[in-house]
């Protein structure tokens, strides 16, 4: 992997971010109410909306307001929250890192769970096993995610069970490393329920490619017992793609986490995003809608590295 | 056509998803035309009940049959998967194909804004979308389909990529035919089976989308029976009359099932590199 | 008032009235729901109370909340110069006591000499008069801006005296005052960091300060050792808890992570009235929801299309569907009967031929038609719609509903469409709801019905001091909106709460904005944490 590839792509990576910020600028800008209405309700005066607009600084022109906040976001300043008055990144930061606790643990699981289930279908291809695995796993893309969350929040977070608690936050360090895990417990499962379908599915055709290409037909010629072939060669050659994949489902992983952060209050960047949506708190729907586009073209750029990384036989100019 | 049908029957997912889709086009069809109640007529009498004999899927809070709402939600439902998807993947693939098929700086520019948009949550970006456009069923469509059509674009941009190298494509450059002709009749018929794949299982995810939207208050509009709708509404009486939430969660769980199946099942069937 | 279940009712009612006597007094139940507790039990110190909101509060600034989470979070930081009590009259909070003159047009309020704000100095006049004159400042920008009167100007006395004038007779200033948001904050912050100041922890002079903040998930609240009441509060510290999904709130109250639940809907409140040891608080109040039709849009201009839409409606029925129940009917009158000057000329009950017999004299014998707007929060719009839609429907109504967000039904719709469900609380005063909606010049006049006699008989009551002239004034304007029906009002939709049973004696406020919680304790018997 050159010096050159890895430049290429993080200046790639990092267009990518600015022109999904001004995607969401664009798309914003139409939007037919405005903070200043929303701040004021059914109490608004024409006069309150005017002062009200002024002190937010949405008399400005669209086109200024962004570069504006394009110059501030690259030096780290994302302007201050319409609707909490506080500056953006200070209410971000600590988002993302709730966030990023929660995505990491859904991973975490699903990666342990999801790849050997793949590989199991993959190698029974076409018989009941096959069959059942599917079926499990369409499960968890069978319901929308606040359906799968609020099953999962009346059943295991319900009165009669009460094993996990209905919501909430606990930090690790605050609150104990045992109540931080109860908060996390469902979020984190319902999470793992949506993606696990999504990789242990893609693990499979990727095993199911593998199983079927020459190499593969080769060492089973040579006489390798088929557990061997299945682990040592088409496994970690699947899994090569894999890491793709799971840097794929980073983006179905933020947006799931938009919803599933709603429905157990989890205070991450998911329910940042709706609170700024329902308040029509621009600064705060451009600021925190940048941060999941790039957590979503670093992740892809990460994957891309360790993948150049992993096979050398890709060649890279 | 009927060679791909026979080969899904053959095979054991693809069949399950051959099943589920012709039930899912049976409800398509029937479900809004044989409703045993009028799907929004009140009953003041009996609100809330479970199933009984005269109400199979119970009533909700305005005493509305659940099972005539399911029925004649059915078509909204399954015709916004499928309309949004079809959208989204008719115009995903023509920009694919004419970007990659062009290439060069024009490919560059589409690709660069088609990772733009794909580096945004599909839900979010509808979310908006919606929002500044208005809320309403067919501008739900719209904004799924937008958000569906970057990723369609590059899948078929990379497909369009390999089919120009090969030689049949290469003869008929070599022969004179119009761009047109090329892309028409040797490209994007070549494109079809990745695109169809991939459009097959979001049918499903479009109805997820829908129905997200609509518990976020930006999808189907009450009072249509629309089946997310029918759940984000029932939502407020999870706890006290959970069937609200239960049978069109069910309806919904049929047919997203049933694309995810067949979408597999084609997958398998299509692809080459397993066909033996 | 009618009421599905009059047990509950009459709990609270006798509950709330003891408590107005003044004593921290428990009632045994009479219902069964509540376990019987001893008839004088001694307020008990110390514990945690976590109670759950549904609204992540905006900003700390009293001026500029919006939601009840805001209201509370000021409650708790901040006094008022009076407060509002159960009979919706003046009571005392900062200031002690208050005289008016002859032409109820200048108010001296004396402050108490003992509070003090959490810096140690004394709360004095002088912040009394920043604090109005920021709240008057469109640039605040605050919702309650035009809500506390008309005030000319001010005149600090000493420093524990002030006088507040009005440009014209104001009777109910005292009252006006004690808005929520009217917060008295430190002349200080406020010079030095402007309304800015007090976005975040400043210093303040109410029961609690805050403690931990976690303004993502949870807040916590400590007493405040200056505030004036030596005895309050009783807990040793308050968590505030957001759950912006309801079922995850009901969830978390029923799973005994949350120990009270101060708002929650009728969904929920008959699910938890089931569970034992909870305890359902229900308080009546006039907030409503109303179905707004303007005046100069077709086909709704015509009085006669308004009268007979109200002919449609069987009250008892939306109370039912819409309410659960919770609520009390109500005839298209903005006052309700909880205020001293209510007066309803007439009770329209549901008649589909006397409706349809106005529809056909107004011209429309093959039915009309038109498109109710609601938005999407708060959930009863919708329904209010769909049920209206559905009544009116075997009249000749042919009714479209339309549900909107919020913000696209506040710059489309409101005092702009021809017909829209609002969503109004309870005000204080009963001039308050003429003044703000109703009048020409009234700041959300939003059916536009620019009545003249109606806008007169307003001035003259503001003007009136004497009791039964008053009376006779409000009897008239009360017969010109039930003429005119300028709203549909079905239905006063009642307040619900809930709490575990170790919770007790804080307050349930028409107003649903005064919680006292520096007065809630908790038993003996509340869990150990």
């Amino acid at each position: 992997m050159s010096a050159n590839y890895l430049v290429r792509r993080f200046f790639s990576t990092l267009l990518v971010i600015i022109l999904s910020s001004v995607i969401v600028f664009a798309i914003t800008n139409v939007l037919p109410g405005d903070a200043a209405s929303m701040v004021l309700g059914e109490h608004a005066t024409p006069q309150d909306l005017i002062a009200v607009r002024e002190r937010l600084g949405l008399d400005q022109n669209v086109v200024l307001r962004y570069v504006e906040w394009l110059g501030g976001a690259l030096t780290g300043n994302f302007g201050e929250s319409v609707a909490m008055q506080r500056p953006v990144w200070d209410v971000l930061s600590v988002a993302i890192s709730r966030s990023l606790i929660l995505a990491f643990s859904a991973l975490l699981i699903v990666i342990c769970i999801a790849i050997p289930l793949g590989v199991l279908a993959a190698a029974r291809k076409g018989t009941a096993v096959d069959l059942v695995v599917s079926l499990f796993s369409y499960l968890g893309i069978a319901l929308p995610e606040f359906v799968t969350a609020s099953l999962f929040l009346t059943f295991l977070a319900g009165p009669s069970l009460g094993i996990f608690p209905a919501g909430g936050y606990a930090s690790f360090s605050g609150d104990g490393v045992v109540d931080a895990l109860r908060h996390l417990a469902l979020p984190a499962l319902s999470l793992t329920f949506i993606l696990m379908a999504h990789i242990s599915r893609l693990v499979r055709s990727e095993m199911i490619d593998a199983l079927a290409s020459d190499y593969v037909r080769t060492a089973v010629l040579k006489g390798l017992s088929r557990r061997q072939v299945l682990f040592k060669h088409a496994l970690r050659n699947s899994l090569l793609p894999a890491v793709t994949i799971i840097a794929l489902d980073i983006g179905y992983l933020l947006g799931g986490v938009l919803v599933v952060e709603e429905v157990f209050a989890y205070p991450g960047v998911g329910r940042l995003m709706i609170f700024a949506i329902n308040n029509r708190d621009l600064p705060l729907i451009q600021s925190t809608a940048a941060v999941i586009a790039a957590g979503y073209a670093f992740a892809n750029f990460g994957a891309d590295i360790i993948y150049a990384w992993l096979d050398p036989r890709v060649q890279y100019d | 056509m009927i060679r791909i049908i026979t080969r899904l029957w053959s095979h054991p997912i693809g069949r399950l998803g051959l099943i589920a889709v012709g039930f899912n086009l049976l409800l398509f069809i029937f479900g809004p035309m044989l409703p045993p109640y009028d799907p929004e007529a009140f009953g003041f009498t009996a609100r809330l009940t479970g199933s009984s004999l005269a109400h199979p899927f119970g009533t909700d809070e305005f005493g509305r049959d659940v099972l005539s709402r399911v029925m004649v939600g059915s078509r909204n439902t399954i015709g916004f998967g499928v309309l949004s998807t079809l959208i989204g993947t008719t115009v995903g693939a023509a920009i694919g194909i004419v970007s990659g098929y062009f290439g060069g700086l024009f490919d560059e520019i589409v690709m660069r804004f088609a990772d733009a948009f794909v580096a945004i949550p599909n839900l979010l970006l509808s979310m908006l979308i919606v929002i500044a456009i208005g809320v309403s069923t067919g501008n739900a469509i719209l904004a799924i389909a937008v958000s569906f059509a970057p990723s369609i674009a590059r899948v078929a941009r990379s497909t369009t990529l390999t089919i120009r190298q090969t030689d049949y494509v290469k003869a008929a450059e070599a022969r004179g035919d119009s761009t047109g002709y090329i892309v028409l009749r040797e490209i994007a018929p070549n494109v079809m089976a990745p695109v169809i794949v991939e459009g097959t299982i979001r049918i499903s995810f479009a109805i997820m989308l829908g129905a997200t939207l609509s518990y976020l208050g930006l999808g189907a509009q009450p009072p249509a029976s629309d089946w997310g709708l029918l759940i984000s509404e029932a939502r407020q009486y999870m706890l006290r009359a959970p069937w609200l939430v239960a049978w069109p969660g069910l309806a919904i769980a049929v047919v997203s099932i049933g694309f995810n199946l067949l979408g597999d099942g084609l997958r398998d069937v299509l692809n080459p590199r397993v066909r033996d | 008032m009618t009421t599905n279940s009059p047990v509950d009712t009459m709990r609270i009612n006798r509950r709330g009235a003891l408590k107005f006597l003044g004593g921290s007094v428990a009632l045994a139940g009479a219902s069964g729901i509540l376990p019987l507790r001893a008839a004088l039990a001694e307020a008990r110190r110390g514990g945690t109370l976590r109670v759950s909101v549904q609204n992540h509060p905006n900003d700390l600034s009293p001026f500029n909340t919006l939601n009840n989470t805001g209201f509370l979070i000021a409650e708790l930081l901040y006094v008022g110069l009076t407060r509002i009590d159960h009979k919706l009259q003046a009571a005392p909070d900062l200031a002690q006591s208050w005289e008016a003159n002859d032409k109820a047009t200048e108010f001296t309020f004396h402050l108490r000499p003992d509070a003090k704000f959490q810096s140690g100095a004394q709360v004095t006049a002088a912040d009394v008069k920043a604090s109005i004159d920021a709240m008057l400042d469109p640039k605040t920008g605050s919702g309650s801006r035009s809500s506390i009167g008309p005030i000319s100007d001010m005149e600090v006395v000493d420093d524990l005296t002030i006088k507040i004038r009005t440009s014209s007779p104001y009777a109910d200033l005292p009252i006006a005052i004690g808005d929520m948001r009217m917060k008295i904050v430190s002349a200080k912050v406020l010079k030095e960091q402007g309304v800015k100041g007090l976005y975040k922890d400043a210093d303040a002079c109410g029961p609690f300060k805050l403690g931990k903040v976690d303004i993502e998930s949870k807040l916590q609240f400590l007493p405040n050792e200056n505030y004036w009441d030596k005895s309050f509060p009783y807990v040793d510290a308050l968590e505030l808890r957001y759950y912006p999904d309801l079922n995850s709130e009901a969830l978390a109250f029923q799973n005994g992570e949350v120990d009270a639940m101060l708002e929650t809907d009728n969904a929920t409140f008959t699910v938890l009235k089931q569970t034992p040891h909870i305890v359902p608080r229900r308080q009546t109040t006039a907030r409503f929801y109303s179905l707004t039709m303007r005046f100069d849009r077709e086909p709704l201009n015509d009085i006669r299309v308004r009268q007979a839409l109200r002919y449609t409606l069987d009250r008892q029925a939306m109370v039912d569907i819409v309410l659960d129940g919770y609520g009390r009917v109500a005839y298209d009158n903005i006052l309700s009967d909880d205020y001293p000057y209510y007066y309803q000329p007439e009770k329209p009950t549901r008649d589909i031929e006397k409706a349809k017999a106005l529809l056909k004299e107004a011209g429309h014998e093959n039915g009309v038609s038109f498109t109710i707007f609601t938005a999407d929060r708060p959930i009863g719009r919708m329904k209010v719609a769909l049920a209206i839609q559905e009544m009116a429907k075997p009249a000749g109504f042919n009714i479209e509903v339309r549900r909107l967000p919020y913000d696209e039904y506040l710059s489309k719709v409101w005092k702009k469409e021809t017909a829209y469900v609002a969503s109004w609380g309870m005000k204080s005063t009963m001039d308050g709801y003429y003044t703000s909606l109703m009048t020409s010049d009234a700041p959300w006049a939003d059916t536009g019905w620019n009545n003249k006699e109606f806008d007169d008989l307003v001035a003259e009551e503001q003007r009136t001091l004497d009791p039964e002239k008053r009376r006779e004034l409000f009897r008239k304007l009360q017969e010109l909106t039930n003429r005119d029906v300028p709203y549909i009002i079905p239905f006063y939709q009642d307040y619900l709460a809930a709490n575990w049973d170790y919770v007790n004696d804080y307050e349930m406020h028409p107003l649903q904005y005064t919680h006292r919680l520096e007065r809630a304790w908790l038993s003996e018997n509340a869990p150990k944490r």
